[in-house]
């Protein structure tokens, strides 16, 4: 699903209207250079984010929180951090597959350090801990002006064609 | 493509969900839970719940097991408010948006100001994720 996905979505579906997302004009942050590029539905469904390579060769990503993201009682949803990390950390896990590989989530764990909130821009810089032929493990550290909020690692299985090296 | 039709009718919408659930979709409740048994939830995903491949997005899975475990937590926590502090969660195998799926979780322990909680997610008969997680009462 390559491209504007929303042009592919279906109208319905079991009988169901299909959704669309409810905000689509999210500003870039400053410090930001673009948009990270939307892979999957359901991110483009819950959540624009953008990004910034930096000079040590890492990448940096932002969500800013907006009013999708509530869960009812004035914080940020755990739900939404976790697939925002599960996004981020993808891209970093997919970024050291071996070219024509790809890696599916074994495992996540996420750690809810303090309560976001709608306005807040949320912030990780994600890192590859370990790669080996077959499995990748990622983390990340996000934050809010600079505080830490939440913390996920998570486990990647290499699939699709085989790694040559490593 | 259908495979067996999963009968929801004993299942009722939770009309209680704001915000972020309420935009994610419906989340459905089976009323009939006997004591001792595990609080049961259902959800019926569509295609903006899935990733690039076809698959229900981990975010999504994710989400769903937050609010059946949160939910089973913040019952044990009464009139006090509980909320997630870790959710570990593994990826048995991949779901699709062909059919419900199904949620479970069960108190594991409660203390006085935590509560340890497993639970896990089915479709069609296939284990998809096991959950476990601690929520904090909050003000405890």
């Amino acid at each position: 699903m390559s491209g504007n996905w929303l042009d592919e979505l279906p109208e319905t579906f079991n009988g169901m209207r299909v959704q669309r997302p409810a905000v689509t004009d999210v500003a870039m942050p400053a410090g930001y250079d673009g948009a990270t590029g939307l892979v999957d539905p359901f991110e483009a469904f819950v959540f624009q984010s953008f990004k910034r390579s930096n000079a040590d060769g890492t990448t940096s990503y932002a969500l800013p929180l907006d009013a999708r993201h509530d869960n009812g009682l004035g914080v940020v949803h755990g739900g939404l951090l976790m697939t925002f990390a599960d996004s981020v950390l993808g891209l970093a896990a997919w970024g050291a597959c071996a070219p024509g590989a790809w890696c599916v989530t074994v495992s996540q764990s996420s750690t809810f350090l303090r309560a976001a909130r709608v306005g807040d821009l949320l912030e990780v810089t994600p890192i590859v801990t370990r790669a080996t032929r077959s499995m990748i493990f990622t983390r990340g550290d996000f934050t809010v002006a600079g505080e830490p909020i939440f913390q996920a690692a998570s486990v990647w299985k290499v699939t699709g064609k085989s790694v040559s090296s490593s | 493509m259908t495979s067996s039709p999963i009968d929801l009718s004993a299942y009722t919408p939770m009309s209680a969900m704001a915000g972020f659930n309420a935009y994610v979709g419906t989340m459905l409740r089976h009323p009939g839970k006997a004591a001792g048994e595990a609080a049961r939830f259902a959800f019926v995903p569509g295609p903006q719940h899935l990733n690039g491949g076809g698959a229900l997005h981990g975010g999504f899975l994710m989400t769903l097991a937050d609010n059946v475990l949160g939910i089973t937590a913040n019952e044990a926590a009464g009139d006090r408010f509980a909320s997630t502090v870790t959710l570990n969660t593994d990826f048995l195998a991949g779901g699709t948006a062909d059919g419900p799926v199904l949620g479970t979780a069960e108190v594991t322990r409660k203390t006085r100001s935590l509560i340890f909680v497993a639970g896990e997610l089915v479709q069609g008969g296939r284990l998809l994720m096991t959950a476990s997680g601690i929520w904090k009462i909050i003000g405890a």
